[in-house]
Parts: structure tokens; C-alpha cells; sequence
């Protein structure tokens, strides 16, 4: 009962941020011209709500519930509650090919940057795979090796850098994660992604409950290990591929969703899965809101954001664990 | 067990949080260092567009630009504009724009720019524009950077029909076709023509003035952190090139960043430092007995100029005035 409250808040409180994030930013929109524009009536704030600001709560809102999916996929199958698409280089790998395009062909198109982005996670997947493999796949190899690899990914970045300053304001930003200017063509592109494996990620919840109990509980409960990890890694990489592709390596959100979905609902996966995906996507767009909010006309990217909300929070839930345990 | 997690979650924060500072610091510092760029190619689709401006000025202007056509039916009235270089063009010209990207800082223009803007709205960072105050702005015609905007071009080009330059990368002669781009998008194309024989007829006086032009210069912009130089392949060393000076540097990087052992070695003859920020690395490199080594300092040719002047307005005001401090500073 209180599960399945505390998942009607949280997809209340997502209508609530998306409206209010339509509502307002460097130009506020009354709430009747809003409803009008949203109905299809022509107004002056049509183009802002229909053509900038809606695809944008669309992006965040599916960037923000990829990520946290994927991370308490990741959680549960590397049985690390630190773990998240940053920590196992995942979301590095995006960021160095992203870099890469940024820096080396600053002259591509610009849909060229989301697959490369896109590339970089799966590539970096495979390496994962690759380098963990003579290490039965087991979860801290995983966890060590993402590690190392998002290290070596992370120098990249930073030779990157150093080498051509010239790009370096372009190259944060997206490294930071932005909903800048995110139209349809991206909020319809990751549309599909999201629409279709959270649901597989949902259904995978009794192996994820499973696979936290580790190794021998979950062979004695008929699991095959390997297989199963791989195909959960693959869906947390496509989850966090396709988000990272459309806004930019925002880093938080995957790691801190699972905590607050666990502490409200437990750690069953059957509940965390909606409800860390729907807390995702509650930050991502609060985040966002906030961040057009603070210093307009400029913006704090939501990546920016995100951290600045979430860091103190995080800080709290450990503090509080720490004493229930104590 | 806990504990260690705990501690290793926490250290896990603050080194994420220190990150966050090192990169917040690192977007500011960089938006003041090296951060101009360019290289040495400029756009042919520009380029032609100005070949090709000698068609007709009446009736609707039809310019190609980096990413598609753009037909104005007529003479725009509401522009804005998402680059320095673009206000510097349009002001030059006599036109006033609505809306400009100037950071939320205003003292980034160059005061004879600032001086004849007038009220303006500020839509925010040159790299994301508020495209919410733009609309709002109800443009009808947004000129924008290739690099920096090619993501949101759809967006912009759904509120008005916007003009997509290569600025970022262009060096003086890129710069000298985006200006006659612009000119004929506000219908100044004869206007045009005739500034930039004055620009011309400005740099020969100069030459007239520095005969002996066999030098070597170097434009560098200098902040806490290191020394920026402006080589051949960025905006100013390329002005600096085409002024008949020499570049010291010869490097394919517009913006390389030297240490001090290898501005010894490059040993411009001239420096002009474009200083970011109060306290630049300089003021350390002065009490370095190398420092003394460098021909600019023994000769007493190093020069203090702006960095607005020489390395943000890049338009033919900004390049006028880096004209007029070369012959203050090295004029007989």
C-alpha cells in the first residue's frame, strides 16, 4: 500500500515539475495561454511551449528515468550501492568520444555527437566484457575494472582538453549535462529506447532481487549467472547510452534515484525499478527547471544542478543510515 | 565493513565535489583564457555568398549560409545576434540589434562598441543562448555560430530565419566575408563595400607609418594560469600576418599554450600581452631571469592591450583598434 502511494506521488509530483517547467522560465507563460497552446490554439508563447519548452521536460523526463534504471540495475548486479553508469566507466566512455567529436571534428553535423556518444558507452561495454571475462564476470571485477576503465577514459578526456583549448566551454557543458535546446528530433529519439527497456528492466526484477544476494544464492535459486549478468549489463549500457547520447553525461541522478526509491520502498525490485525511474525523472526535471530559473537569461546546466540538489541529500541518507546501523 | 563503506562513499563525494569545483572553475577560467578560437580555414559557402553579393538589393535577399538558405523579404528590422563579432559587424554598419549573447556581461564589449549599442536585451551565454527570450524577442533574423548553434539551428530557424556563420573558427579574412554576409542580410551591401575600403585605406596608413614591418609579433592572451599564444592560425595572430608582421610561432594550434622556457625559444620581437583577469602569470615570469632573455623585453616591446579589442570583438571596429594600438605602441 504504501509502495504503490509513494509511486502515485512520485508520478504526481513528475506532472507537477513538468507543468511548472512549462510554465515558466526566462518567459512565463500564464497558465491559460499554456493550456491553449498545449490544446493546440495558437498564442504568443505557442513556439515556447510547444516547439522548445515540451521536448524538452519530454527528454528530461526519459533522460532522468534511463539513468536511474540503469543504475539500480547496476547496483544490484555489481551489489554495490555506489555503483552507477559513471563508476563503471560507462558514462565516460560516452564522454571521451563525445570529446573526441567536439575537438577533433568540430565541423561534423550535429546529430554526429549523440551517436558518438552512443558509441563511446558501447564501447565501453565491450571492453568491460573483454577485460572482466578471465574474471568469471563477478561483480567486483566488474566494479574494478569500470574503475580502471572509466580512468583511463577520464585522461583521455583530460589530453583532450589540454591539447585544444580552444573548445573547452562546448566540451564542459556537454560533459556536464545540459537540456539546452533539446528539440523533438532528440526527445524522439530516445523516446523509443526508453518507452521500450524500461519495461524489459522491469520485468527483469525477480533476477535482480535474486542477484543481490550473490553468487551461491543466486545459482541455488536456478539463475545462471552469466548469461544473466550480461544481459542485464547490456540493458543498463542501452539505457544509459541513449540518455547520455541526448543530454550529456549528467552523472547523479543513476546513483541517487535507486537510494531514495530503496528507502521509501524497500529493495524489492518489482517496486524500486518504477519507482528509482520515476524519481529520476522528478530530479532531472526539477533539476532543470531550477537551473533556467537561477540566473537568467543564462542557465546552470542540469548536470550542475542535479549534483547541487542531490549531493546534500546524499550526504543526509548515509548519515542516516549510518545511525540506523550504529 | 559499514564504516569503510561509508568513508569510501564519502570520500567518493567530496572528490566528486571537488570535481564539480575544478570544472566549474575550469569553464570560467577558459571563457577568459585561450577561449577565442579559430582555424585558419573559413567557410566556402560564405565565402561565395560574398562573391555572388553583387546581385540585386532590391527585392528579397537570398543568402546561402554553413546550413541552408535563408530569403528575407525584407530589410530586417529585429536581429539578434549570438556572437560579439556579429554586434561589432552590425554597429559598424549602422544597425542596432535587439538581442544579443553577451555572457550577462556587458563590459565584454569593447567600449566603442558599447558606446553605440544602446538598450539592448541580454539572451545569455554565446554558447546557450536563451532561445525562450529570443522568441520572445520576436526576431526576424537571428544570426548564429556554426559551431556553437548547429544543435539548436531548427529551433532558431523556427522562430526567424537565421544567418549560420563560421565566427569561431574564422580567422581575419573569414571574419572580412561573414562581414559582408551580414551587410547584405540587412541590405548594407554598398555601405559595405565602401567600410571596408576605409579598413583597407586604415592599414595601409599603418603600413605607411611601420615601414619596417620585418618582425615578429605575438599576441598572447596571459591569466592566472598560463600563457595563451595567438598564433597565425587564430583571429588576431592572422590580422597581426596580414598587417605584414611575422609570426613567431608557426604553430598549426591557434591558441598554443607556452611555458615560459618556450617563449625564450619562439623570442618574439613584440609582445602584446592581452591580460584576463588582474594577476596573470606574467607578473611571476618577470622575476625569472629568463624573462630578460626575450627580445620584446629587452627592447621594451612588451605592450599591455585589451582583450576585448584584440580577441572579442573580432570585426572590422575590433581590428581598426588593434590597428590603431600597433602604430600607438610601435609607430616611430
Amino acid at each position: 500500500m504504501r509502495r504503490g502511494i509513494a509511486l502515485f506521488a512520485a508520478f504526481v509530483l513528475l506532472l507537477i515539475l513538468g507543468l511548472f517547467s512549462l510554465r515558466s522560465g526566462a518567459v512565463t507563460v500564464p497558465f491559460s495561454d499554456l493550456w491553449s497552446s498545449l490544446l493546440g490554439h495558437d498564442t504568443p508563447s505557442s513556439y515556447i511551449v510547444l516547439q522548445y519548452r515540451l521536448p524538452r521536460v519530454l527528454t528530461a523526463i526519459l533522460a532522468g528515468s534511463g539513468l536511474a534504471a540503469a543504475g539500480v540495475i547496476l547496483q544490484s548486479l555489481i551489489r554495490n550501492p555506489l555503483a552507477s553508469p559513471d563508476v563503471i566507466g560507462i558514462t565516460k566512455g560516452a564522454g571521451f568520444t563525445a570529446a573526441a567529436v567536439i575537438f577533433l571534428f568540430p565541423g561534423s553535423p550535429s546529430y554526429v555527437l549523440p551517436l558518438a556518444a552512443f558509441g563511446g558507452a558501447i564501447a565501453a561495454m565491450l571492453l568491460l566484457l573483454l577485460l572482466s571475462k578471465r574474471m568469471t564476470l563477478s561483480p567486483a571485477s566488474f566494479a574494478l575494472v569500470g574503475v580502471a576503465l572509466g580512468a583511463v577514459f577520464q585522461a583521455g578526456i583530460q589530453y583532450l582538453l589540454v591539447k585544444h583549448p580552444s573548445n573547452i566551454n562546448m566540451t564542459l557543458l556537454w560533459m556536464s549535462g545540459s537540456l539546452w535546446g533539446r528539440g523533438w528530433e532528440i526527445a524522439l529519439s530516445l523516446l523509443p529506447w526508453i518507452v521500450v527497456l524500461l519495461p524489459v528492466a522491469w520485468l527483469q526484477y525477480r533476477r535482480l532481487d535474486v542477484l543481490q544476494l550473490g553468487d551461491e544464492g543466486g545459482t541455488a535459486l536456478g539463475i545462471s549467472l552469466r548469461p544473466a549478468r550480461i544481459g542485464l549489463l547490456l540493458l543498463a549500457v542501452a539505457l544509459t547510452g541513449s540518455s547520455v547520447a541526448a543530454v550529456g553525461s549528467i552523472g547523479f541522478i543513476g546513483l541517487i534515484s535507486p537510494h531514495i526509491a530503496r528507502l521509501i520502498a524497500g529493495g524489492r525490485h518489482q517496486w524500486m525499478v518504477p519507482l528509482s525511474a520515476l524519481i529520476g525523472a522528478d530530479l532531472l526535471l526539477l533539476g532543470d527547471w531550477l537551473g533556467r530559473l537561477i540566473i537568467i537569461p543564462r542557465e546552470v546546466p542540469v548536470g550542475i544542478m542535479t549534483a547541487v540538489i542531490g549531493a546534500p541529500y546524499f550526504i543526509y541518507l548515509l548519515r542516516r543510515e549510518r545511525k540506523r546501523r550504529a | 565493513m559499514m564504516r569503510y563503506h561509508h568513508n569510501k562513499v564519502l570520500s567518493f563525494l567530496i572528490i566528486g565535489v571537488i570535481a564539480l569545483a575544478l570544472s566549474a572553475c575550469g569553464s570560467t577560467a577558459t571563457n577568459t583564457s585561450g577561449g577565442e578560437s579559430t582555424s585558419s580555414q573559413s567557410s566556402p559557402n560564405t565565402s561565395s555568398a560574398a562573391d555572388t553579393s553583387t546581385a540585386a538589393v532590391s527585392g528579397p535577399i537570398e543568402i546561402k549560409h554553413e546550413l541552408g538558405t535563408i530569403k528575407l523579404d525584407k530589410v530586417p528590422q529585429r536581429i539578434v545576434v549570438m556572437e560579439f563579432s556579429y554586434t561589432d559587424a552590425l554597429i559598424k554598419l549602422g544597425v542596432h540589434p535587439i538581442g544579443v549573447a553577451d555572457d550577462s556581461d556587458p563590459a565584454l564589449f569593447m567600449d566603442a562598441v558599447r558606446e553605440k549599442l544602446g538598450d539592448y536585451t541580454s539572451i545569455g551565454s554565446r554558447y546557450e543562448p536563451n532561445i525562450e527570450l529570443i522568441s520572445s524577442l520576436q526576431p526576424d533574423l537571428i544570426i548564429a555560430d556554426l559551431n556553437h548553434h548547429k544543435s539548436v539551428y531548427d529551433q532558431l530557424n523556427g522562430i526567424a530565419p537565421t544567418l549560420v556563420l563560421n565566427d569561431h573558427q574564422a580567422d581575419y579574412n573569414g571574419m572580412l566575408s561573414n562581414f559582408s554576409v551580414i551587410a547584405k542580410a540587412v541590405g548594407k551591401e554598398a555601405e559595405s563595400k565602401q567600410l571596408i575600403q576605409e579598413h583597407e585605406g586604415k592599414i595601409k596608413a599603418l603600413q605607411e607609418k611601420i615601414v619596417n614591418r620585418d618582425l615578429t609579433v605575438l599576441p598572447a592572451v596571459v591569466n592566472p594560469k598560463g600563457f595563451f599564444a595567438h598564433s597565425s592560425h587564430s583571429y588576431s595572430g592572422s590580422f597581426i600576418t596580414a598587417l605584414g608582421f611575422k609570426d613567431p610561432v608557426t604553430d598549426e594550434v591557434p591558441y598554443p599554450q607556452l611555458s615560459l622556457e618556450q617563449l625564450v625559444e619562439t623570442n618574439p620581437q613584440v609582445l602584446f600581452l592581452l591580460p584576463a583577469g588582474d594577476k596573470t602569470i606574467v607578473g611571476e615570469w618577470e622575476k625569472n631571469p629568463l624573462w630578460q632573455k626575450i627580445d620584446a623585453v629587452k627592447n621594451n616591446r612588451v605592450f599591455t592591450v585589451d582583450r576585448k579589442d584584440w580577441a572579442l570583438s573580432r570585426g572590422l571596429i575590433g581590428s581598426e583598434k588593434i590597428v590603431d594600438d600597433i602604430v600607438k605602441y610601435l609607430g616611430e
